[in-house]
């Protein structure tokens, strides 16, 4: 294995790993707010795929289909809150945990009812050949998912520190009930943090299609590591989320390439394990940090 | 608090894995007529991981069944097909096969369409005595013999197929290969098959990488294998996630030869992987997608033609090898109720089963016996290329 091996799999573990981060801020922010793990997450993210890969195969432009399926993603986020969490607000996290899970496996067959059981393909952004980068060579595609990734970061970095909503967003992530004594509208920011969370789903959707194609079952994967990213960020902030989601995808390729390629998905899932057990409170950060 | 909090997490997660494993649907199609049929199962892969499969095989077998039975079945007792999806799931498989024998009383079972669904059946079946014909290709569908009594494929042999590969990677002087599988019956399978045949022939495997059927991302295997610097790269898979690998063959500019076993013959294989990264791909594959630039003297020539219009033609689609496994498999289950002098039964079926010979298929040429429940030769077997796009027969 030489140094730019190393640097290819260094590479295709933050590609990776960028989806990673992008949904792990999904699951943090929809569980701060609404005080529940949405394992619908992944679900979104096939939402965002499908909704972009089946626009443009039925003609219309690319940049178009992809905003038309993050507001889509976003769309039926909403609607799940709207329908099924918010008339079941008072019950029990496990309840709603429940509630997810069966949103989840509803919107797959709805999917596969609508979109059919075919992959759908969606074309790249930027296309051509792959970019020869210290000995690696780099698909073009993964610069726009950095790219796109980090604008979303950015964004994400903006809206919550410098904007009204985003602080009223924040301050109902710390304390449903104070906000509310300050005019804060728990159930609007509920829906919110739902909608935001599935369009952050539909963005990683419609970066990863192109990489990974659209089929109606690649939620539950993905949403599921996801949340192992969250997990290991400690599930309350958002720069806890972003790092375990890249640590994640580097673990991934790292241990692909370096020790077996057949334990990928067992390395997630070793890694939850061990982070629930000795550090419930995720490896960065402090032990309570419910700041954002 | 903290504490609830945690249990809520391992208790959804216990769920969602409890979940991951188990979903049911099913799918029936229309009954035929209401007077005696003969009821012949369809246990295939129409939704989940290996629909690109399902599908157009469920169709090819559809067709023929249309065609017989519009020329007024077999001895004037049309066909009635039992169609269920197995969700590309191994006990999805095998709950529809036991519906289908319990139940729906089928007298042959054509399925599952992959290694992994037709293995599960297997057991059941033969102590059950339905036949079986499996679109599945593992060699151990059908080996050993004595224990398959029952069961019968129509892909070609993973062994028959590696040894096409093998000639063809000696024609071209090549003598270093990786190897790249699924991680199930299907990889495991091929592999078994090519690394006896490597060894017999002389041809080192310097590298062997696995990767899940689910997997997105293969860059980190190739990258593994690029280092290891081999002539040629093997790849034992079915799309979707065979198309993935030769995506990222693509990205990582590797210029080996690259050639996937005949799973890889979904019509989905080039679209999935783009037209630039297949570019110059390799398959051991049927005739199928080459019917038209084969020779005139191709005993498959006639078959294939008409095959491919008659497909292309009801379904606006084009063809591919895996539909016409399926076909086989059809053709195999009717000629066999055909051959039927007394009263069809799934005994007397499968006794004709066994003795089907020179049956011109899409796949190959049929010739059954006790001891070869495939009845397939390496020859059936061809290397293809794609050139601009299309698969062409490799020079």
């Amino acid at each position: 294995m030489s140094g730019a091996d190393l640097i290819q799999l260094i590479v295709s573990g933050l590609t990776v790993g960028g989806f990673y981060a992008l949904i792990s801020v999904g699951f943090v922010t929809i569980y701060n707010v609404n005080g529940v793990i949405n394992f619908a997450q992944g679900e979104f993210v096939m939402v965002g795929a499908m909704s972009a890969a089946s626009l443009v195969s039925a003609g219309c432009p690319l940049w178009l289909a992809c905003i038309v399926a993050i507001l889509v993603a976003a769309v039926v986020g909403a609607i799940v809150q709207k329908i099924a969490l918010h008339p079941a607000r008072f019950s029990s996290e496990v309840v709603l945990i429940i509630i997810t899970i069966g949103i989840s496996t509803a919107l797959r067959g709805i999917a596969q009812i609508t979109f059919g059981s075919n992959p759908l393909t969606l074309p790249a952004f930027l296309s051509g050949e792959p970019v020869h980068f210290l000995g690696a060579y780099v698909p073009r595609q993964d610069f726009f998912i950095a790219g796109i990734t980090l604008v979303s970061m950015v964004l994400l970095y903006l809206f919550f520190e410098k904007t009204m909503t985003g602080s009223a967003l924040r301050a109902c992530m710390m304390n449903r009930e104070v906000s509310r004594l300050v005019g804060i509208s728990p159930n609007r920011m509920a829906l919110l943090a739902f909608g935001l969370g599935a369009a952050l789903a539909g963005i990683v959707g419609v970066a990863i299609a192109p990489v990974s194609l659209a089929t109606y079952d690649m939620g539950m994967m993905i949403g599921l590591k996801g949340f192992v990213a969250a997990t290991i960020g400690g599930l309350v902030n958002i720069p806890g989320a972003v790092i375990g989601g890249l640590l994640l995808g580097l673990a991934e390729s790292l241990g692909a390439g370096l020790i077996s390629s057949g334990y990928k998905d067992a390395i997630a899932f070793l890694i939850l394990l061990l982070v629930l057990v000795f550090r419930p409170q995720g490896i960065v950060g402090a032990k309570s940090g419910k700041r954002v | 608090m903290k504490l609830r909090k945690r249990l809520g997490i391992w208790l959804s997660l216990a769920l969602v894995a409890s979940l991951l494993g188990c979903s049911s649907s099913t799918v029936k199609t229309e009954g035929g007529t209401a007077g005696a049929t003969y009821k012949i199962g369809v246990d295939l892969e129409l939704t989940g991981g290996s629909s690109v499969w399902g599908v157009p095989q469920k169709n090819a077998i559809e067709m023929l069944v249309k065609e017989i039975n519009e020329k007024g079945g077999i001895n004037g007792v049309p066909i009635e097909l039992i169609v269920y999806d197995n969700e590309s799931s191994e006990t999805q498989a095998l709950i529809v096969a036991k519906k289908m024998v319990e139940q729906d009383q089928v007298l042959a079972i054509i399925g599952g369409g992959t290694t992994p669904t037709t293995m599960p059946i297997v057991p059941y079946v033969t102590q059950q005595q339905v036949p079986l014909v499996s679109v599945g290709s593992g060699d151990g569908i059908t080996s050993p013999v004595n224990e398959r009594e029952w069961i019968f494929k129509t892909p070609s042999n993973n062994r028959d197929i590696a040894k096409s590969i093998v000639s063809f990677l000696k024609q071209k002087g090549k003598t270093s290969v990786a190897f790249l599988s699924m991680n199930n019956a299907y990889g495991e399978s091929g592999k078994q098959a090519f690394e006896a045949l490597a060894k017999e022939e002389g041809i080192a495997i310097i590298a062997a990488e696995k990767f899940g059927a689910g997997d997105k991302d293969m860059k980190p295997q190739l990258t593994n294998i690029k280092a290891k610097n081999p002539d040629a790269i093997i790849v034992w898979a079915i799309p979707p996630s065979a198309s993935i690998v030769n995506r990222n063959f693509w990205e990582l500019k590797m210029d080996q030869m690259l050639i996937y076993s005949a799973g890889a013959g979904a019509n989905a294989f080039i679209d999935l992987a783009g037209k630039e990264a297949a570019e110059g791909t390799y398959i051991a594959s049927g005739k199928v997608w080459v019917a038209d630039q084969l020779d005139g003297n191709d005993p498959q020539q006639a078959l294939l033609t008409k095959y491919v219009k008659d497909y292309e033609s009801s379904f606006q689609t084009g063809v591919s090898p895996i539909d016409g496994m399926a076909y086989d498999a059809a053709l195999l289950v009717t000629k066999a109720i055909e051959m039927s002098t007394e009263n069809v039964t799934r005994q007397s079926i499968r006794d004709n089963l066994e003795k089907i010979q020179g049956l011109v298929g899409a796949t190959g040429i049929f010739n059954m016996s006790p001891n070869d429940h495939t009845g397939l030769k390496p020859e059936d077997v061809i290397i293809l290329q794609v050139q601009n796009g299309k698969w062409v027969i490799a020079k």
